[in-house]
């Protein structure tokens, strides 16, 4: 397809797209001067095959005329080739040619004609349209005044008289049988042309509806969406635009289309119709997209040429037609080809895109949509500005959606990447307040300090200086929390968060316990804000410092009009127990209770309700009211069902009662309270209550007071009863010694069995059939025959539990002693199961440290050594172990000795010994370890001097004795002492009780091979 | 030689009567038709009142099919999300269109390009094995990387090699079918391993980077609510149910996420 004949008819129209705005919110503008491109269709038609040329009829034509004609035949065919190769001058020679010599007849129509086309092609537009004019002038009623219309409208066009041709292309749109779309196409350019956008808008507007069927009514729409944005109609041009995208197939610049969905979306997004600007962009091709749909329709115009020159060769009679199809094919290719390498060699505008859909999604708040769309483009995207706003981007969405793990990576990417970039002041302000989140306070306060010290805060200083203030304050930096609110103040007197600074530099003075100062800052604090939102809590510090002042008077005053003014405030608990303890300064007992069970009665958070609600128990038991105690304690558990204190209320309850003399009552109030709950596995107090009854059970009940006599009548007044004889004693054999007992004495009661007394009111039968029922009721009794010094059966109940009852079955106080019980008869399987349902059932019970506890000695007993360092770092770290806090640091101590890390297992060694409050068995296994240490670093003096501390200090813990005293020989005999080590081993020996222990036969045979 | 010229006379007659289908001929001749069939070699029409007229294959340049109204109900099922309208839609086109798949205009690859979205969007397993038991290629290499991805899964590949497959579906082109098909599935699997910051990105990923594959939105858009309201973003959750109640009003998508939101207020 590059014959001469392709360049015939020069391409009128010229489209242009211009991607070079890229990501400025400019550019991307469409330039269509027009869309007539067809009109070459209508003259290239005018090769009709019909042409014959013709002198008039003859009856029978003379030799002469004969041969004229085939003359004019001849020079006919030869215009025409010459026109066909594109030699447009010679094709009108050739045809002036044939005038000249007097070529006449209906013929004549196609010669007039063709020498309009030829001057056309030539760009001789005036020499065209006289030619044109012309034949219309001959020919009014020609086959070809359609085509020589339109074209002398173009040549009006092309001499630059456009509103000329605008008249004459308006004029032939009414004639009938026209294409009326063509037509109008051709006027909306003329009109865009010469910027009459509102006349243009108006005659295009009723053409385009609904579907759009033909190639014009699509280049009719594309014009009309390209008018209505420019005029401001993006919804209007949207709604075009959709109409397009269907027809994406026929539209003759797929760029084009992509233009008007920048435009029309960039519009929109100026208009703030985000959604619909979002679709609007949606509707952008890719470009490999465009690139494919462009090669298929080049493929179709191949194929299209191909079909042409086949039937050319098939039918010659139509060769003028089809090559007149073939040229405008030709032209079709040519355009498109230069569209698709336009497209081929275009940046790829994909990241223009991608930053426009990103702020509309910014603008939608969808911040998601923001956050895939940057790091997506961030994979390959290396202009460093582009990247540091996408990053910024990303900090911002994440922080917008909370995502504190991903914000805090992404503005360490960000610090990473761009060090001193132009966001660092903002990203830094950022992490810093990541970090307060994140509870990170000593970060913070040194992100902040450092912004404010090096002046790098930037518009944030404001903001940054408060929030240094808090960070410090949160660290209990009295002075240097002080110092930042005092230049905050001065800084920003009226600044958005100056009340809060004022008051909190006065609770710095607070804190730190400088109460003269406090006194005066926060009475400076109240003088400014008097209606401030933090007067009351002011108030209750002035009395909270006045009481450190020890002026308890001055604190009741004031607590009293504290509660007289501000008595529904959420405060007004922390105002009664300051006012409680101020009256048991003055020693008022009664007005403390009063105070604290005031207290109780609101809704205070559980810690201050703690302390009223035991305060006020504390003064009931020293005024000796046990009586209103109860009626606190059974109030607060009606008021409160889940309070964390419940279960202490009930022991103090039930304590209570039996201090009132109603033991029966304790034990019946305990019985209902087990029974309650009994059956719910995720109740714990139920085996802190059968701990209490078994405690209440195992005592022997006082022998009832004897009643008193009746009394005696008034008046006389009778002589007192003889007091009764003493009981003797029995005699040495048992027999209770006959006495003189009164006929009437009731027998003497059967000798107390405190089981039968639990039986009572912990029964299989009351606790139901649950297999959580039983194995409570094994615990209740466990626990009485601890108490009862039965330490055989209480180690058999619980191992009836851990045999009997399946984990899934039990709460996370029986699975954690169940555990411990299975570890202690080294069923490590067992046991094992039962740490992972109470890790799996209960991850936010208390007795959770015991799953981790146990779960590390068993990795140590399986010499998994690092595993055990996790379970015993992470039960302090990720739990914060207590129950078990001195088991799981010298497993700790134990795991990095086993792992070599002899140092740092020295340090919580002397730790664990050094802890006054863990004194006692783990005491002992330090120093053994300490020794073990020792002996391993072959200092066998140091490791010799702590085995022996050990068998002298800690004989009542045998498990860990014993050991010492045959590491303590190992020493002597390291050392050379033999001696030494035999009197060690001879000790060891002689101890009876460590005769069972298996290492006391371990020694023995030691001195049986020494002798 | 006189064979065609034979066609040519017949179809000259043809060219006059009121046909749906255009179809070029190679000899310049367009011929207008409707009942198009197919008998290997042969194409067949039959005019209005006329009789059963042959063109052979070989002698066609293209075929411009006409819009059907089944088909024009299935691309606004298509934009409007609606799965089950596109496939409804589509049923009886197939059978019409897959004859012609080796014409040259055949509508096949476009109306496969409505129907792969939509079965996998419907998330039936028997949606997809019918689909791919009598798979005909459709020369659209996007299509095809995506029939690809749904033959693997049906073959019982696992886990890992599917993430594997749609890790790779979505580098480079985003806005492929292939990819989009595969920000949905990674959304899902992200969404069973409970990792919900990653679902939320792969189902973000498909209104995002596939803006025009309008089947597949209204699952990942639910899928995104899910995971909002798992990873305690109720108001992102929000979001995502507003794009849904907005672009896909009638789905059922729409109903359930906005039931999931209610319940989690």
């Amino acid at each position: 397809m590059s014959s001469p004949q392709e360049k015939a008819l020069q391409p009128i129209t010229k489209e242009c797209v211009d991607f070079s705005g890229h990501a400025s919110g400019k550019g991307l503008h469409v330039y269509s001067n027009n869309q007539t491109t067809r009109l070459l269709t209508l003259l290239l038609a005018l090769l009709s095959p019909s042409f014959t040329m013709a002198q008039g009829p003859a009856p029978a034509a003379a030799p002469a005329a004969k041969e004229q004609s085939a003359e004019l035949n001849a020079l006919y065919v030869k215009s025409m080739e010459s026109f066909g190769k594109g030699e447009f001058k010679a094709c009108i020679d050739g045809l002036k040619e044939m005038i000249t010599k007097g070529a006449e007849g209906p013929g004549l129509e196609s010669v007039r004609f063709t020498i309009g086309s030829a001057y056309f092609n030539l760009k001789e537009y005036k020499n065209a349209k006289e030619a044109f004019d012309l034949y219309l002038k001959e020919f009014p009623a020609g086959s070809k005044v359609m085509e020589a219309s339109t074209a002398i409208g173009q040549c009006l066009m092309n001499l630059g008289d456009k509103a000329g041709a605008l008249k004459s292309f308006a004029e032939l749109s009414q004639k009938p049988g026209v294409n009326k779309e063509r037509m109008l196409l051709i006027q909306g350019n003329l009109l865009k042309e010469m910027k009459n956008t509102e006349q243009a808008l108006a005659l295009l507007r009723p053409a385009v509806t609904g579907i759009l069927g033909s190639d014009e009514s699509v280049q009719l729409a594309a014009l009309l969406a390209s008018l209505e944005v420019s005029s401001g109609n993006a919804e209007a041009a949207f709604k075009l635009l959709n109409l397009l995208y269907q027809r994406f197939d026929v539209v003759d610049n797929p760029l084009q289309i992509n233009g008007l969905a920048f435009e029309i979306g960039d519009a929109l997004l100026s208009k703030k119709e985000f959604r619909l600007a979002l679709r609007s962009y949606a509707l952008v091709r890719r470009k490999e997209d465009v690139i494919g749909l462009q090669k298929q329709k080049l493929q179709f115009l191949i194929q299209r040429y191909d079909a042409n020159l086949a039937a050319i060769r098939q039918t010659p009679d139509k060769l003028s037609q089809l090559q007149a199809s073939n040229v405008e094919l030709k032209n079709q290719f040519e355009e498109g080809k230069r569209v698709l390498d336009e497209v081929e060699k275009a940046e790829d505008y994909m990241l223009s895109l991608r930053f426009r859909q990103a702020r509309v999604y910014q603008e939608l708040k969808r911040p998601w949509g923001t956050i895939v769309l940057f790091e997506s483009l961030l994979k390959t995207e290396t202009k460093a500005t582009a990247r540091e706003d996408m990053i910024f981007s990303i900090c911002g969405s994440h922080a917008e959606l909370q995502n504190q793990s991903e914000l805090n990576k992404t503005l360490d990417a960000y610090l990473k990447e761009f060090p001193s970039g132009k966001y660092v002041s903002a990203v830094n302000f950022m992490r810093g307040t990541q970090l307060l989140r994140a509870d990170d306070l000593k970060g913070a306060a040194t992100l902040f300090g450092t912004a404010v010290k090096n002046n790098t805060a930037g518009d944030k200083l404001e903001v940054t200086l408060f929030l240094l203030g808090n960070a410090r304050f949160g660290l209990s930096e009295w002075d240097a929390s002080k110092e930042a609110y005092d230049m905050y103040l001065k800084k920003f007197a009226k600044g958005e968060y100056s009340e809060e600074a004022l008051y909190r530099l006065a609770l710095c003075s607070f804190f730190k316990g400088d109460y003269e100062n406090a006194i005066a800052a926060l009475e400076n604090y109240v003088k400014a804000h008097p209606d401030g939102p933090f007067v009351p809590d002011a108030e209750y510090r002035i009395a909270a410092c006045y009481m450190a002042a020890e002026r308890s008077l001055d604190v009741v005053k004031r607590c009293e009009v504290w509660a007289k003014n501000y008595g529904y405030h959420a405060l007004m608990p922390e105002v009664m127990s300051l006012m409680g303890d101020a009256y048991v300064a003055l020693d008022k007992r009664e007005e403390a209770a009063a105070a604290y069970s005031r207290g109780v009665q609101l809704n205070g958070t559980d810690e201050v309700l703690n302390y009223l609600l035991f305060e006020a128990n504390k003064q009931y038991q020293k005024l000796g009211q046990w009586e209103k105690s109860i009626a606190l304690f059974k109030s607060f558990i009606e008021r409160n069902p889940k309070h964390p204190a419940v279960v202490q209320s009930m022991y103090w309850l039930a304590k209570g009662l039996a201090k009132e003399g109603k033991p029966d009552d304790a034990k019946k109030f305990l019985s209902e309270q087990i029974h309650t709950y009994i059956k719910d596995r995720n109740s714990d107090a139920v085996e802190q209550l059968l701990t209490q009854l078994a405690s209440f059970c195992a005592k022997k009940p006082r022998p009832a007071p004897q009643p008193a006599a009746p009394a005696a009548p008034a008046a006389p007044a009778a002589p007192a009863a003889p007091a009764a004889p003493a009981a003797p004693a029995g005699d040495a054999t048992g027999t209770p010694a006959a006495v003189a007992v009164p006929a009437e004495a009731p027998p003497p009661p059967p000798p107390f069995d405190p089981e039968a007394e639990l039986d009572k009111y912990l029964s299989m039968k009351k606790a139901g059939v649950t297999e959580l029922g039983r194995a409570r009721v094994y615990f209740g009794r466990a626990e009485l025959a601890r108490m009862t010094r039965k330490p055989k059966e209480a180690a058999e109940l619980m191992d009836r539990i851990a045999k009997e009852i399946a984990p899934k079955d039990l709460g996370a106080t029986l699975l954690a002693l169940s555990g411990d019980r299975m570890l202690e008869r080294n069923e490590i399987a067992k046991a094992t199961a039962f740490y992972k349902e109470l890790m799996n059932a209960f991850p936010k019970s208390e007795q959770l440290d015991y799953a981790y506890n146990g779960l590390g000695q068993i990795a140590m007993i399986e010499k998994r050594y690092a595993d055990a360092l996790k379970w015993f770092t992470d039960a302090v770290d990720k739990i914060g172990a207590t129950t078990t806090l001195k088991d799981v640091t010298l497993g700790k101590g134990r795991a990095l000795l086993e792992l070599g890390k002899a140092d740092e297992a020295k340090v919580i060694f002397e730790q664990v010994g050094a802890t006054k409050e863990w004194k006692g068995v783990v005491t002992a296994e330090s120093m053994y370890y300490l020794g073990e240490l020792a002996f391993r670093k072959n200092d066998y003096t140091t490791a010799a001097q702590l085995f022996q501390r050990v068998t002298v200090a800690y004989q009542r813990y045998p498990g860990v004795v014993v050991r010492c005293y045959l590491k303590a020989a190992d020493a002597f005999e390291k050392l050379g002492e033999s001696a030494k080590a035999r009197a060690v081993l001879e000790e060891l020996v002689s101890k009876e009780k460590f005769a069972s222990l298996p290492e006391v036969e371990v020694a023995r045979k030691r001195l049986e091979a020494a002798q | 030689m006189k064979k065609a010229l034979f066609w040519f006379c017949a179809f000259a007659t043809l060219a006059t009567q009121g046909f749906a289908e255009d179809v070029l001929l190679k000899d310049g001749n367009v011929v207008r038709g409707v009942g198009l069939r197919r008998e290997g070699a042969f194409i067949f029409g039959r005019p209005e009142g006329g009789q059963d007229v042959l063109i052979p294959a070989n002698t066609v340049t293209r075929i411009i099919f006409k819009e059907s109204s089944g088909l024009r109900d299935a691309r606004d099922g298509f934009y409007a999300g609606d799965s089950k309208a596109v496939l409804d839609n589509t049923l009886a086109e197939m059978t019409y269109h897959r004859i012609w798949v080796d014409m040259p205009g055949s509508i096949w690859p476009a109306l496969m390009r409505l129907r792969v979205p939509a079965v996998v969007a419907t998330g039936r397993p028997a949606e997809v094995t019918e689909l791919l038991k009598d798979w005909t290629a459709t020369g659209d290499p996007e299509i095809e990387a995506a029939v690809a991805l749904l033959k693997l899964k049906s073959s019982g590949a696992g886990v890992e090699e599917m993430t594997k497959a749609w890790n790779a579906a979505t580098e480079g082109n985003v806005g492929t079918l292939s990819a989009a098909i595969s920000w949905l599935e990674l959304g899902n699997a992200a969404s069973e391993a409970k990792d919900w910051p990653a679902a939320i990105r792969y189902y973000v990923s498909v209104q995002v980077f596939a803006p025009t594959w309008r089947p597949l939105h209204p699952a990942a858009l639910l899928g995104a609510v899910k995971a909002c309201i798992a990873n305690q973003q109720t108001e992102q959750a929000a979001t995502f149910l507003d794009d849904l109640k907005t672009d896909y009003p009638r789905s059922s998508q729409a109903k359930a996420a906005e039931k999931l939101v209610k319940s989690d207020k």
